[in-house]
């Protein structure tokens, strides 16, 4: 694409420079947070349960969003929790969508019996709810991070599959689809190079719609004790374990509540503004 | 279109089988011995054996598998090793709540979603589009347990309008419904607004506009059908999501469905009932895909033909 | 695409007709805000019920359910003293190996049968002849009866296998059914809902997950003053829909509410709160083979001592005792005198004078176990600060009860209580026979459990006990325990007569509204 184009475009999409310096922003600051946090988010300090939001009250040095039900610094275990959760998302959401959209894109452009195997592979994970899939599995596997990410990605790739396929499904018999076969030009370059370019957006909708939807989902599991194992902290472990306190002590779970929608907001944003961008339809 | 039903009919009897067997292996591979849950403590080892051999967990895997199938066929789903009585009852008397709750929860998100998804494509950077975008990404930014929570804590706690949990009347229904609709809402709304704004710039769109044919008409007639397509795929996808995997609301609001008593069920290793909730839940899910196919097909042939 | 639209909105049409047809049979719970002008109250139970049938796995709802409808041969008053029930009096033959009970006369089942020794026998016979069906025979120790015979139709006899010392205390847990009838109906008597008892309350309906309920029975032997004509028990899993309940009015009493929600009442004058100390205790489960770190009873003092019991009782529980053996007060046993410290600096000697070299140490916290998680990792933090590397992991009763059978873990967290006060099967079976692999066997320990077993004098009994549960608490094995649980139980004021038990468990049968 035309370089001043695309930089005409970025400037223009206000929801590409709102979602992109959000989500910017919270990358850097989940990722370089224990250089400045100071209080330690994974040790117990039980005579400190429940300080509410002291601010600034006390500078730095004060519990500013307050402490948990052991005592722990809410601010420093959002920090880290962001660490936790957001890589965990990125690399979920990645691996999916790179097994569901290959499968996608093959079960759509080959069809018949290809796209009949990889369809009814996909009904078969899709009959078993995601969450249950999820929960067998981890009973089998055990808590660790990795059957976490695995876990995920088993119960989500289906979607991207799904998506592409229909979308492929559309294209494939358009006069230029059909032109370039009729070229000669091979199955890898019709799929990825003219094919796929043009069902981008919705893929990229989706993509920015599932890193929340990654964060939501591990907090899921947290609720069922099958997410992130304690003492680490994660957005999803936070909310869950601090549910039955929203009434006494609310700021346990809106913190990281507040933490989880500015982030999935700032990546939805991202989403739709690439989806501007990059939409060969533009005129 | 009927031997089309009859294919995918069978496809779909494959992908039931499949999701059964994987099931079947999975929950056995879970450490944990469901007779030990059935008994107490101090359980000796001959107990302990006699009470495997009662529940026909001393024969080898592939024959309780060939016998659980057996009984598939003749209609007997096995028996409850916690309930200790048959699972069919135990699934039919729950299953209501589950059908209900996902209806409810879908007829509320799609109703809301739909209209607004459309005008705010239709309307696309106007006011309209920007509240829809906000309400949208609002609803999907929040977590179901903390949704649930809050609802209860407004509309129950502080309001008293409505009960904070528990199954039997429409006042029951409105705040899962409410949990579940809203998050589905948002993103039907997200879809139906992208699916406009794109197919409202495709070609043939501009070429009706040419041939004189009204705004209202081309949005109506042409283009909603086309920009419905993904919205059903992904609707589609939730629907059967929520047919058992519903389980935070579920526990929330104590909602006697399916999805709870699935992982009650895998947290007690009951493996018939797990098994054969899985197949009835399985059964609804590949439905409702089935559903969506045709769905896409029609359109899909309707495209074509125009 | 009309047609489709079409296919689709009758297809809901028909799901909703399907959903809303089956919600017409289910009953409209009606909110219980003002007692003024009810008679029915509602309780909230954070166990499920799983089977009617009175053979089923003990749990604490099937007991307070079984207490509603039906009635013992003796009759535990929960706090360690057994009366009669449907047994007048007893008597215990020379060789301790006899039991004879004399029967009360006219009471009548809730289908009018008379019940008469026949009921008894076969209440047993039927537990005995397929006891992998009714986990409660082997629960309850039934095994160790040989026989029940009916020698006239009020009285009968128990024929142990050896002396039973805690024979009453099994039989308070065996509920007596009409004999005719179950003959007649077969398993359908509680499946399909008959459930004729001799008790208090009648059953009414049963909706798994939801809640059962019942209603008063007017005809009870020993006369009912209760003015509840209806009381309705829900199973609800979450702490805070049911303190939204109580506030909302849709629920009368609960027990067992964490003491951080404890605020939310502030401003509901209405409902009265109040504690209840129970023998409910949080325990570590030790494993003490050669290849555990645990092994070394150093290893353990140090475990032990580096915990600050009370700390976590004040902080986390907001009440509760601190344990100083796996004993709590009111049960036998229980020994005031027995010394458990807290003390980090001799922990750290122990622990530096042990072979203990910083291996990992994994907890396996039961998710059942209400805060379960909060309490261990601030436990973690403290056994860390004196040299431990212990971290947690929370896992399901299911994975709890296979490591257990196989010995497999360092440690467990999990909660006890002991029916009755007897600690009689909780010693036998985890101490003596080792139920639970922890690989540690003190011959002087198993002699005192083993004495206190054939003892019949409770007093003599009660000595026995103390020594054996002293010289656990000294080598700090197989168990140690943290502290007593302290309930918090939360009641509408006017609902009287609703027992929470030191054991950790509910009764309702005595309910009634004070006006």
């Amino acid at each position: 694409m035309d370089k001043k184009l695309l930089f005409g475009r970025i400037k223009r999409s206000k929801f590409f420079i709102v979602g992109g310096i959000g989500v910017f922003f919270i990358i850097i600051l989940a990722f370089t947070s224990p250089l400045f946090v100071s209080f330690d988010g994974t040790t117990s300090s039980l005579m400190e349960r429940f300080t509410p939001p002291e601010g600034f009250s006390k500078g730095l040095a004060g519990h500013i969003l307050g402490t948990d039900q052991l005592g722990r610094d809410i601010l420093t275990r959002i920090l880290l929790g962001a660490r936790i959760s957001l890589s965990i998302a990125i690399i979920c959401v990645a691996l999916s969508a790179f097994i569901g959209t290959v499968l996608g894109l093959i079960a759509g452009y080959f069809g018949g019996a290809v796209d009949k195997i990889i369809m009814r592979t996909c009904d078969v994970f899709l009959s078993i709810p995601s969450l249950i899939l999820a929960i067998a599995i981890m009973a089998v596997l055990g808590t660790s991070i990795i059957n976490l990410i695995t876990v995920m990605v088993i119960s989500r790739w289906v979607q991207y599959a799904r998506l592409m396929r229909n979308q492929v499904m559309v294209i494939r018999n358009k006069e230029f689809v059909l032109a370039s076969k009729a070229f000669g030009a091979s199955h890898w370059h019709i799929m990825f190079k003219q094919i796929f370019v043009n069902i981008t957006t919705p893929l990229i909708i989706l993509l920015s719609q599932q890193i929340g939807q990654m964060i939501l989902m591990e907090s899921s599991l947290s609720f069922l004790n099958m997410g992130i194992q304690p003492p680490l902290p994660s957005w999803g472990s936070m909310i869950a374990n601090g549910r039955s306190y929203i009434a006494s002590y609310p700021w346990v779970v809106v913190a990281p509540g507040i933490a989880l929608m500015l982030t999935v907001l700032s990546f939805n944003f991202l989403g739709d503004g690439l989806r501007d961008i990059l939409d060969p339809k533009q005129k | 279109m009927g031997k089309y039903i009859l294919r995918r009919l069978g496809a779909t009897i494959v992908v039931l089988f499949f999701a059964t067997l994987i099931t079947f292996i999975l929950i056995r591979l879970a450490p944990g011995n469901p007779a030990l849950m059935m008994l107490a403590d101090s359980a000796t080892p001959e107990e302990i054996a006699a009470m495997e051999a009662y529940l026909g967990l001393d024969k080898p895997v592939i024959v309780q598998y060939l016998i659980y199938i057996a009984g598939i066929f003749k209609g007997d789903f096995g028996t409850s090793i916690m309930y200790q009585r048959p699972c069919i009852d135990i699934i039919l008397s729950r299953l209501p709540a589950t059908a209900l709750l996902t209806f409810a929860g879908c007829t509320v998100g799609l109703l809301v979603a739909i209209p607004l998804g459309v005008l705010a494509g239709v309307k696309q950077g106007s006011m309209v589009d920007l509240s829809a975008m906000t309400f949208a990404l609002l609803g999907q930014s929040m977590a179901t347990v903390w949704l649930a929570v809050l609802l209860v804590l407004i509309f129950s706690v502080h309001l008293g309008w409505l009960p904070a949990l528990g199954y039997g009347t429409f006042k029951h229904l409105i705040l899962p419904a409410i949990t579940i609709g809203f998050p589905l809402a948002s993103q039907t709304t997200r879809l139906a607004r992208s699916g406009m704004v794109d197919v409202l710039k495709e070609d043939y769109i501009t070429s009706t506009y040419a041939k004189g044919i009204s705004r209202r008409q081309v949005y109506t007639k042409y283009a909603f059908k086309n920009a419905m397509l993904p919205v059903i795929t992904i609707v589609g996808l939730q629907i059967a999501g929520y047919l058992g995997g519903a389980v935070v609301t579920e526990q929330v609001f104590s909602w006697p469905g399916l999805g709870a008593l699935m992982v009650s069920a895998i947290g007690n290793r009951d493996y018939p009932l797990v098994q054969s909730t899985l197949l009835v839940v399985a059964v609804m899910v590949s439905l409702v895909n089935l559903i969506v196919d045709i769905i896409n097909c029609l359109v899909d042939r309707r495209m074509t033909l125009n | 695409m009309k047609k489709t639209f079409t296919f689709i909105a009758l297809l809901m049409f028909c799901m909703a007709l399907f959903a809303g047809g089956s919600n017409e049979q289910s009953s409209d719970i009606p909110a219980s805000v003002s007692l003024s002008d009810k008679s029915e109250v509602t309780v909230a139970v954070t166990q499920n019920l799983v089977s009617l049938d009175v053979g089923t796995t003990p749990s604490g709802a099937s007991l307070a359910v079984f207490d509603m409808i039906y009635d013992y041969l003796v009759d535990s008053d929960h706090n360690g003293n057994l009366m009669p029930q449907l047994a007048t009096s007893w008597e215990v033959s020379e060789d301790n190996l006899t039991w004879t009970f004399h029967l009360r006369e006219g009471v009548k089942f809730h289908n009018g049968e008379d019940f008469t020794s026949d009921d008894v026998v076969f209440t047993f016979e039927r537990m005995q002849e397929n006891p992998s069906k009714y986990p409660l025979y082997s629960a309850n120790n039934f095994s160790l009866i040989v026989s029940v015979d009916a020698i006239d139709d009020y009285t009968v006899t128990f024929t142990t296998s050896e002396p039973f010392g805690a024979l009453l205390t099994s039989l308070s847990g065996m509920a007596i059914i009409p004999a005719d009838t179950v003959r007649e109906l077969g398993d359908a008597f509680f499946t399909e809902g008959y459930c004729y008892g001799t008790g208090p309350w009648k059953f009414e309906e049963w909706i798994d997950g939801q809640y059962i309920s019942f209603t008063r029975n007017d005809e009870y032997w020993a006369g009912q003053t209760s003015n509840v004509d209806r009381l309705v028990m829900r199973f609800i899993t979450e702490s805070s829909s049911i303190v939204a309940g109580l506030i909302s009015g849709t629920i009368d009493a609960t027990g067992r509410v964490p003491s951080d929600m404890l605020s939310q009442f502030d401003g509901h004058p209405e409902i009265i709160l109040d504690t209840v100390d129970t023998s409910q205790i949080l325990i570590i489960g030790l494993q003490c083979g050669d290849y555990s770190p645990f092994h070394d009873e150093n290893v353990r003092k140090a475990f032990s001592y580096a915990i600050d019991r009370q700390l976590l009782c004040d902080a986390i529980m907001g009440g509760g005792k601190a344990s100083n053996s796996i004993m709590s007060e009111g049960t036998l046993g229980y020994d005031a005198n027995v010394k458990m410290p807290y003390d980090p600096e001799l922990a750290k000697q122990l622990l530096s004078e042990s072979d203990y070299n910083g291996e990992p140490i994994t907890l396996y916290v039961n998710t059942a176990v209400v805060q379960g998680e909060e309490i261990m990792l601030a436990v973690c933090d403290m056994v860390n600060s004196v040299g431990f590397n212990c971290n947690i992991q929370m896992v399901e009763q299911a994975y709890i009860n296979e490591v257990r059978v196989s010995g497999d873990y360092d440690a467990y967290v999990v909660t006890a209580s002991f029916t009755g006060g007897d600690p009689y099967g909780y010693l036998n079976q985890r101490v003596l026979s080792d139920s639970h692999h922890h690989n540690y066997a003190d011959p002087e320990i198993n002699d005192y459990i083993t004495l206190s077993n054939r003892e019949t004098d409770q007093t003599q009994r009660n000595e026995y006990l103390k020594s054996a549960v002293g010289l656990m608490s000294e080598h700090c094995a197989p168990q140690i325990a943290l502290f007593c649980y302290e309930y918090n139980t939360a009641i509408r004021d006017g609902v009287e007569g609703i027992e929470y038990s030191p054991e950790g468990l509910y009764y309702f049968d005595d309910v009634y509204i004070d006006k």
